[in-house]
């Protein structure tokens, strides 16, 4: 495989998701029970072996950047890495203004680097990807740049970036959520639109030299979607990688890809691991899913005297301690502690959280080292939560990381 | 803290474990779901920021080596380590012979890092010390060694090797599993005795002396407790270490340490995690316990229909999988799968076992990689089940790792 150099966006500041933004940046908000978003695209990397990766960063880095250390460091004599780079004023005094100008800002380690390919991905979907098939198609089809989409129903296109391609795969058309009607669909499918992924391999030659024009054009907004993409089209060396071509080991089924930039998306893609037939697990043995794992011992059960716990399609992180309680269709991440009788349903606990006796927590996203006293609902009646807390339109309850309720 | 040098005794072949044993050494054996015995040593260093390990491996040493290097690699910034150190043959062809004796065959490692003191721990005992606290007793005391020993009742003596100690510490006795009647009992307390943990703290030159006197000894059996010890005592500079003088904050009053060399002695250390007085607990944040953690999603509970998990007093491990079963005081270790109404009480899976469905497993031990077909009942029958698995003393049923159990 050539050389390639991989460059993750890593800034975002994640608004949508406030309050889980409030304290992080969007990458670094916890996905799962035990992954942070990131964990998904760094994953696809290392399964990919692809492993000569810089993570940039800007935004309420901290979290970010100890997560990198403890479950990413890369230990090794040969030229593999994963530094996360921090903003640095380096191309002038001011923060990243978009992302081809967060990448400008760094042209420095693709210029000094030997790579003729650079993936410049996100990180903050949920989906798996074997990224050594993407650049093999990108190889086939002498591109200068190949963009990631996702085939998806007609009907949903008004949510997503919408690639028109022609017969052989060029990009020939580009649209921000389109109206359904004005959608163009894949030729040979008129059912089915492809979205962009936000994900992009390009030659580093072009890259470069694409990235210092667009930094000179005052009016350009540096951003790929909108800038770049829109300019190298024309060239007809734009590609588009269809994502349900791409095949990981022991998974069939559609593919899955999840946007979870909205407290809505990131409850929906914490139930989706819930469910009967996940659209997505974290199993694969062919394909693990790396994080970091606090020294931390096995989830622990315990009784409230003849009551015994009982638990319904939930994954339950190491650390926790469960005494007689019952949880359904939930996520907890590491070291929960839920006292007896309570009863949580439909939530997703991000950790190092303790909820006491008797609560009744329902449809509520609780961000870290939250403490809950004895007796609490929350999920209950939404009209006294909005009160307290952020509730979002569908009616999820969000409780703040650091939160002391009912004390 | 400069000067120390760890010296982990993990070459053994606990074959009072088999089948457990098989195919790795005691102190690779898993324990509480996430860990291996080895991994309580190991912390009981690092936590207590002594971070010059050696670990002196022998028997069957490939799960340990892999364990070593996967969970307990240290950044080589400054002179720490953990490193395994096979038996090698460099003093002669022998593998070693004792405790002694594998020390002996490594003391070159004792010169090479300028050690001022030597701890010589074993690694198959549960239990956690502040090593620290142990070192500043040693050199408060300024004796040549110290053992570290544990209070036990006087009923209990026969189980141990007793220590016989003066008013000021010294040691000036020894005697291995006497009977009640002839154990000496501490001084000022004569309802308890003091047990040796087998944990050794020496003055490095000391220590390389004696062991070259004692390697030039033919009929010696080149032993810490039988040969080392006896001669240095009667000197009067040997002392003994109170393990329950050794604090460490979050953890309960009572000291806490077992041998968990036999079937039964393991099976009831894992329920004392179990026990609603808790002895000992594996959550303490203020003594974290490091261990490898393979890339694994949570426990994950599905069901099948409207069947729900019923769990009680039970550990869970990382990357489980049940389905509408039902768990009672049981440690079930990473990769647990139980389908649907599987039922089981009192026991330990060392991990990655799967359970078919109305399967009923009571008080029994599964190694790794087991699968046990749909419907079997294992542990209620106990002449049947020793026809096809080892069965303990205390009747706990031990299943071989990788067996498939059940299947035509």
């Amino acid at each position: 495989m050539a050389k390639v150099l991989s460059m993750i966006l890593a800034g975002g500041e994640g608004s949508r998701l406030y309050p889980l933004t409030q304290s992080r940046t969007k990458p670094s908000v916890p996905f799962g029970g035990s992954y942070r978003l990131i964990d998904c695209v760094l994953n696809n990397f290392v399964n990919s072996d692809l492993l000569r990766i810089y993570v940039l960063t800007q935004f309420k880095s901290q979290s970010l950047n100890d997560h990198l250390r403890q479950a990413w460091e890369v230990n090794s004599f040969t030229d593999t890495f994963i530094d996360a780079i921090p903003a640095q004023m380096r191309k002038g005094k001011h923060w990243y203004s978009g992302t081809a100008d967060a990448i400008y800002q760094n042209l420095q380690f693709i210029q000094s680097d030997e790579a003729d390919t650079i993936c410049i991905f996100g990180s903050d979907h949920i989906y798996k990807m074997d990224i050594r098939q993407k650049i093999e198609f990108h190889k086939e089809k002498d591109a200068i740049l190949t963009v990631s989409a996702i085939r998806l129903p007609k009907d949903q296109a008004y949510h997503f970036g919408i690639i028109e391609v022609d017969e052989e795969g060029r990009m020939i058309g580009f649209a921000e959520k389109p109206a359904v009607e004005d959608a163009k669909t894949i030729p040979g499918d008129p059912d089915h639109v492809l979205a962009s992924m936000g994900n992009y391999v390009f030659k580093s030659e072009e890259l470069q030299s694409e990235l210092i024009r667009d930094a000179a054009d005052d009016e350009s907004s540096h951003d790929f979607g909108k800038d770049i993409i829109p300019y190298l089209m024309p060239s007809g060396k734009v590609f588009v990688y269809d994502f349900t071509t791409n095949k990981i080991p022991n998974e069939e089924g559609e593919a899955y890809w999840r946007d979870v930039g909205t407290i809505e998306s990131y409850w929906e893609a914490n139930m989706d691991l819930l469910k009967s037939t996940p659209p997505i697990s974290f199993y694969n043995r062919a394909w693990p899913m790396h994080t970091h794992y606090p020294p931390l011992p096995a989830a622990n059960f315990q009784n409230d005297g003849d009551v015994t716990c009982t638990i319904r399609r939930s994954l339950i992180s190491d650390g926790a301690l469960i005494v007689g309680a019952t949880i359904r269709k939930s996520v907890l991440g590491f070291n929960c502690f839920v006292g007896q009788g309570t009863d949580i349903y439909q939530s997703v606990l991000l950790g190092d959280t303790k909820i006491g006796k008797n609560c009744v927590i329902t449809k509520t996203i609780i961000d870290k080292d939250v403490r809950i006293a004895d007796g609490v609902k929350i999920g209950v009646n939404l009209e006294d939560d909005k009160k307290r807390f952020t509730v979002s339109d569908e009616g999820i309850v969000v409780i703040p990381k650091g939160s002391r309720i009912g004390f | 803290m400069a000067g120390i040098l760890a010296m982990i005794l993990a070459g053994g072949e606990g074959s009072r474990l088999f089948p457990l044993t098989q195919n790795r050494s005691k102190p690779a054996v898993p324990f509480g779901g996430n860990y291996r015995l080895v991994d309580f040593a190991l912390n009981n260093f690092v936590n207590a920021d002594l971070m010059k390990i050696y670990v002196l491996t022998q028997f069957k040493s490939q799960s340990l080596n892999i364990h070593l290097r996967r969970a307990w690699r240290v950044s080589n910034i400054r002179d720490r380590f953990i490193e395994a150190v096979p038996a090698q043959q460099r003093v002669s062809k022998n593998w070693y012979s004792g405790t002694a004796d594998a020390i002996y065959q490594n003391s070159r490692f004792i010169t090479k890092n300028n050690a001022e003191h030597v701890c010589i721990f074993g690694s198959d005992h549960i239990y956690k010390m502040d090593v620290q606290q142990m070192v500043e007793y040693h050199k408060e005391m300024g004796g040549d060694l110290t053992v570290a020993a544990i209070r036990v009742q006087k009923e209990q003596a026969f189980h141990f090797g007793i220590i016989e100690i003066d008013e000021a510490g010294h040691m000036i006795g020894f005697a291995e599993k006497p009977s009640v009647e002839d154990a000496k009992t501490i001084p000022g307390d004569p309802d308890h005795v003091l047990a040796s943990m087998g944990n050794y703290i020496f003055k490095a030159d000391t220590l390389v002396e004696e062991l070259e006197k004692d390697a030039a000894i033919e009929d010696s059996s080149h032993d810490f407790g039988k040969d080392i010890i006896p001669k240095l005592f009667p000197q009067g500079k040997v002392f003994v270490y109170d393990f329950s003088k050794n604090k460490i904050p979050g953890e309960p009053e009572h000291a806490y340490w077992r041998d968990v060399g036999t079937i039964d002695s393991y099976w009831e250390a894992h329920m004392d995690l179990l026990n609603d007085n808790q002895p000992i607990s594996l959550y303490n944040k203020h003594w974290p316990l490091h261990t490898y953690h393979p890339p694994l999603p949570p426990a994950t509970f599905r069901d099948q229909g409207n069947s729900v998990s019923h769990v009680s007093k039970s550990h869970l491990g990382a990357g489980s999988y049940i389905n509408g079963a039902t768990i009672e005081n049981s440690i079930l270790g990473f990769r647990t799968h139980l389908c649907t109404n599987a039922e089981i009480k009192g026991c330990i899976f060392l991990g990655n076992a799967k359970v078919g469905s109305g399967a009923r497993l009571t008080n029994v031990i599964l190694d790794k990689n087991v699968e046990i077909a749909p419907g079997m009942v294992i542990g209620e029958n106990l002449e049947e089940d020793r026809k096809h698995f080892t069965v303990s003393e205390n009747g706990i049923v031990v299943i071989a790792k990788g067996s498939r159990v059940g299947f035509d």
